[in-house]
């Protein structure tokens, strides 16, 4: 007996020890297709190079019964993925799990560290956020929604790498469009009347940025580009003076790295116009001097349609088709060059495009470009879509409307030093290899309502989506540019939800017939109801208000009858609304439930038949 | 030599199961409950997503209620009825006996565990699933259905009477599963320290069924499973010795 106690005792200790052994040595293979259990191989680097402690704090109200069902599996997916941070940091990273329930030392906690809390119908408040921090640096994500999970890896390494780094790198901004917000605005009469004075914030794709970049405006008439801007991003430089332009000559000929944005046709510019007519000017732009010492032709004129990614637009009674309003799938990406090698969508909107032939020393790469099925139309016409598909036919070339320069750059502006007389120390040609500049055809891609999608979660509040990638684009190249924290994969993650299609279909199609049918019956409602008022007002003469005619008392037991007879009609139809849905989840409940089940008896009783009479016939 | 009787007493083994009608009623009972607890509590359709988590989460309850009763006879039958001494003049180690047996009473368990496949129709029908966890929620199954089945093995060794080995099995796998499980680990958490609350998180069969489930396929839950299994028929076999001299 003791020797079977001692070698059960031992077996014991050697299991505990196996597993503990595995604690340290073990491998995983990811099965899901989204890989959502992996973390994408820049958060492994990021990571990887911590050196100093952090701390992640997530605060979910775990125990509130009232949390909402997807929120809470939402919470356990964070963790989840909180957990593989750990793992990846190999002791670097704390993770702190704190459950905020009313009054708990965890509530001050998270109040004090700004994460916000939500409140419910039932009066309950519930948290959902993270705090990150470093020594003394603090980043919050004060409430995660669960609709933009597919960032959250982003959000979250994001803000390691701003608690741990210090330096911020530096980009430049010269526009003449506000796309930094507009700081000192002067109300005009109208919106003081109006009540509404709310000067609009930067640009999204500006304001995202704002947390990883210090943006610095530079006005369009600056003398002097400092060497501390790490990127100068140009959007729409309307009216940039001269002095201003050798200033950013010379800065690209020092190493400096270049973002050009300009539009033949600024949709904004032209909305803003209608209200604001300074607008006008900044419709169309063009930088002569810089296009041809770099031997790109553009025609401040000419926008580019496309057939193929033109987009369809549905306005009531038909769809238009805009071939100036692109809708750019991956196949205009250039999949090869790091800045889009991961994007899929990008909008365009009114854009022109670029025709480069570079001169020795340069070379080009083209970021986007168009099908063959295009061809460059009139700025004029760009909004016009009959005109455009009147008279379009495809020119079988392709068009650029993205491209990188690199390489030996000369400046645009060779007179320089000639007029200047004392020796200029302005260069010549570039004198690193850094130099590098980027060239896109449009603006409004930078524009809130072309590239996110606005909306309010289960609590009201608003957020919004993005539509496509142009602001991954726009992050990707100044991240690029500025040779930076190599966030570009985990920017372009994706989680899919996986809903019941076949029941969503269902469930999209009754309520279409629904819906049709309620608004029919609502009109007769109303027709019927205006019936009645108009004969009231033939009478108000004769009768008093209070006393109906005849004809009145006939057409009201109409309507009463009319009415209770709608009611009826709309209760059967959202009865059957749900019964065909209803129907289809109880047969295949009770499918799954007896259908192997009665199998398995009768199976069962076969097989007693058959060795019954096995056994009977020996 | 070894493999081969190993095999004769898989097969059989596994015969005996088929042949007896209280596989058959342990079959319709498992399948039954497993489909009113994914449909009826497990909300499955209130849930709108395509995918078997309403149907796993159950797994690790509803076997620890039928597990026990299909590993009580495995031992406690043999010492009952005596055929014990019968089995061991036969020409085979104690070790390839219990793992004859043990595998058959598995294969039958999995063979069980298959025989939910209509869930895995209906999602596929309703939806897009993502194949990842589906194939590992089941691997997941199939290992903690083993290590269950392990207990049992030992606890039916321990006994002859079926009733104590049912008892005793059942109490060990609800320890392994009370040690994960949330409810549990917050009383502790008041009066232990942290890393010992995570210690014993990580003896519970739950956490490793959770972690296999999300899709993942972790050494270290194998590993876990496998020792649990490992561990158990040793055990037997100590248990068992005594009886062979």
């Amino acid at each position: 007996m003791i020797y079977s106690f001692a070698g059960i005792a031992m077996a014991l200790v050697i299991a505990v020890s196996i597993n503990i052994v595995a604690t340290e040595f073990y491998f995983r293979a990811d099965l899901t297709s989204d890989k959502a259990f992996t973390l994408s191989e820049s958060t492994r680097k990021i990571i990887s190079e911590l050196n100093v402690p952090v701390s992640i704090r997530f605060y979910f109200s775990k125990s509130s019964p009232q949390a909402p069902g997807n929120l809470k599996s939402f919470a356990s997916r964070v963790e989840d993925l909180l957990e593989e941070y750990k793992v990846a940091s190999r002791g670097a990273l704390k993770i702190e799990k704190l459950d905020p329930s009313p009054y708990s030392d965890a509530e001050d906690a998270a109040t004090m560290e700004g994460i916000s809390s939500q409140m419910l119908n039932s009066g309950d408040r519930i948290y959902c956020g993270i705090s990150i921090n470093s020594l003394d640096r603090y980043s919050t994500l004060p409430f995660l929604a669960p609709e933009k999970e597919n960032l959250l890896e982003y959000d979250i390494t994001r803000a390691i790498w701003e608690v741990t780094h210090t330096e911020k790198k530096t980009m430049g901004v010269i526009s003449a469009l506000p796309v930094l917000g507009i700081d000192k605005v002067q109300p005009t009469p109208e919106m003081l009347a109006s009540g509404k004075f709310n000067p609009p914030g930067a640009w999204i794709p500006f304001k995202e940025l704002e947390e990883t970049y210090e943006l610095k405006k530079i006005p369009l008439d600056a003398s002097q580009i400092d060497d501390d801007i790490n990127v100068l991003v140009l959007v729409q430089p309307v009216g940039i003076s001269e002095q201003c332009k050798r200033a950013v000559d010379q800065y690209l000929l020092r190493g400096g790295k270049l973002a050009i944005m300009l539009d033949p046709c600024s949709f904004y510019s032209i909305i803003k116009a209608s209200t604001e007519p300074s607008y006008r000017a900044l419709v169309s732009c063009d930088l002569p001097e810089f296009f041809k010492a770099w031997g790109v032709s553009y025609n401040g004129n000419i926008v580019l349609a496309d057939m193929t990614f033109a987009t369809r637009i549905q306005v009531p009674q038909s769809n238009v088709t805009y071939p100036t309003i692109l809708d750019i799938s991956s196949d205009g990406l250039n999949h090869e060059n790091t800045v889009t090698a991961l994007l899929e969508r990008i909008g365009l909107v009114f854009a022109g495009f670029f025709d480069v032939k570079p001169p020795n020393g340069l070379k080009k790469e083209t970021l986007i470009h168009s099908t063959t099925d295009s061809m460059p139309v009139s700025a004029f016409i760009a909004n016009r879509p009959e005109l455009l598909l009147r008279s379009f036919s495809p020119s079988g070339k392709v068009f650029d409307f993205a491209v990188m320069l690199r390489g030996e750059f000369r400046t645009a502006f060779p007179d320089a030093s000639v007029k200047n007389g004392a020796a200029s120390k302005s260069l010549q040609r570039s004198v690193s290899s850094n130099s590098m500049v980027v060239l896109v055809a449009d603006t409004d891609f930078l524009f809130n309502d072309v590239c996110v999608q606005f909306s309010k979660d289960q609590f009201g509040r608003k957020f919004y989506l993005r539509k496509n990638d142009n602001i991954n684009f726009f992050q990707n190249l100044i991240e690029y540019m500025t040779g930076g924290n190599g966030m570009a994969d985990i920017r372009c993650r994706q989680t899919s939800s996986r809903p019941f299609l076949r029941i969503n279909e269902l469930r999209s199609k009754s309520e279409q017939d629904y819906k049709n049918k309620i608004l029919a019956l609502e009109k007769d409602l109303v027709e019927t109801q205006n019936k009645i008022s108009s004969l009231q007002k033939e009478n108000s003469g004769r009768y008093s208000k209070y006393v109906f005619s005849p004809e009145q008392e006939t057409e009201l037991k109409k309507f009463q009858e009319k009415s209770m007879a709608a009611r009826k009609e709309l209760k059967e139809l959202r009865k059957g609304l749900y019964g065909s849905i209803n129907r289809i989840e109880n047969t295949i409940k009770w499918l799954n439930i007896l259908f192997v089940p009665l199998i398995m008896v009768i199976a069962g009783l076969l097989w007693a038949a058959a060795v019954r009479r096995r056994s009977s016939s020996k | 030599m070894a493999a081969a009787s190993i095999w004769n007493i898989f097969k059989r083994e596994l015969v005996s199961y088929f042949n007896s009608p209280v596989s058959y009623v342990f079959i319709v009972i498992f399948l039954m409950l497993n489909g009113f607890f994914t449909f009826m509590v497990g909300d499955f359709f209130g849930r709108g997503v395509a995918d078997l988590y309403a149907f796993f989460q159950w797994f690790p309850w509803l076997f620890l209620v039928l597990v026990p009763a299909l590993g009580m006879n495995i031992w406690a039958d043999e010492k009952r009825m005596g055929t014990i001494e019968l089995l061991f003049t036969l020409p085979l180690t104690t070790l390839q006996a219990i793992t004859g047996k043990f595998l058959a009473a598995w294969v039958f368990l999995i063979f069980a565990i298959l025989l939910t496949f209509p869930i895995i129709i209906t999602v596929v029908w309703l939806g897009q699933p993502d194949y990842g966890p589906i194939v590992c929620g089941y691997a997941g199954c199939f290992l903690m259905g083993g290590a269950y089945l392990g207990i049992a093995c030992m606890t039916s060794a321990m006994t002859s009477s079926q009733v104590v080995s049912f008892i005793l099995s059942e109490v060990i796998c609800l320890f392994l599963i009370f040690c994960g499980w949330d409810a549990f680990t917050n009383i502790l958490v008041n009066w232990a320290p942290g890393w010992f609350v995570d210690t014993m998180a990580s003896f519970s069969v739950m956490t490793h069924f959770a972690s296999i489930r999300r899709g993942v396929i972790d050494s270290r839950d194998i590993i876990y499973y496998c020792s649990v299994i490992g561990f158990s028929l040793f055990t037997t076999a100590m248990l068992l010795k005594n009886h062979r001299s």
